[in-house]
């Protein structure tokens, strides 16, 4: 993985995308205990928009060049599947107050747990959910940011009926 | 047979409660969270290797670390 991170920071040095961060799995499990997961999401900050269309071809063709493969919908990046994901705006909002952490002596960003809450809830899947519950039960979160972003995305109803349940 | 709270469980030299075993389960996966990010991923790793094994390599990539 570490090699992994090492080229995607080398894309953002190249000008491929303006930012990213790790979400999804790899990233809850930055903050709960391990489980199995199949791949690393990478959100994307760019700025290769056509009108509604966003461009990830130069980022697939950067990679394929470089000799990745794909493995049904992942590319895979030195022995690790990669999503690549173009971030909408709640996302943009998490990639910039990602964490700044050290893996294995690289530099990355994983997602914050308040705005993974936010985007995990917004998913809205049973594996989402119970990610949700781990995330709270683990970790202390920072209750005004987490509220502040629920209610600048309409999820705060969401947020309400799932801890009723 | 009695149920719930009174029920106390013999391991070895050791008696402890239901209550006390949830609880201790309940510590070690508080524990698992605060592991480093690294080990995490170690144990993802071998959690692949273990799916890959039991699926005969079918459908997951076993991760390169």
């Amino acid at each position: 993985m570490r090699e992994t991170i090492k080229v995607i920071n080398k894309m953002v040095k190249e000008g491929l995308f303006n930012d990213y961060a790790i979400g999804g799995g790899i990233a809850t499990m930055f903050y709960i205990e391990p489980f199995l997961t199949y791949d690393i999401d990478i959100f994307l900050l760019l700025e290769h928009w056509k009108g509604n269309v966003v461009l990830l071809t130069p980022v697939y063709d950067y990679l394929k060049e470089a000799g990745y493969k794909w493995k049904g919908e992942h590319i895979i990046v030195e022995g690790v599947p990669v999503q690549f994901i173009p971030a909408d705006e709640l996302e943009k909002e998490a990639i910039k107050d990602a964490r700044r952490i050290v893996y294995e002596g690289v530099k990355t960003k994983i997602i914050g747990p308040e705005y993974l809450i936010a985007i995990l809830l917004r998913a809205g899947r049973k594996k989402d959910i119970e990610k949700i519950e781990k995330i709270l039960d683990e970790v202390k979160i920072d209750k005004k940011i987490l509220n502040d972003i629920l209610t600048r995305y309409g999820l705060d109803e969401r947020f309400r009926a799932f801890l009723k349940k | 047979m009695k149920k719930g709270k009174d029920v106390k469980i013999v391991i070895g030299k050791r008696v402890i409660t239901r209550d006390e075993l949830f609880k201790k389960k309940e510590e070690f996966h508080r524990a698992q969270a605060r592991m480093p990010f690294e080990e995490k991923i170690a144990v993802l790793v071998q959690l692949q290797k273990i799916y890959a094994s039991l699926k005969r390599g079918k459908g997951i990539t076993v991760w390169k670390i």
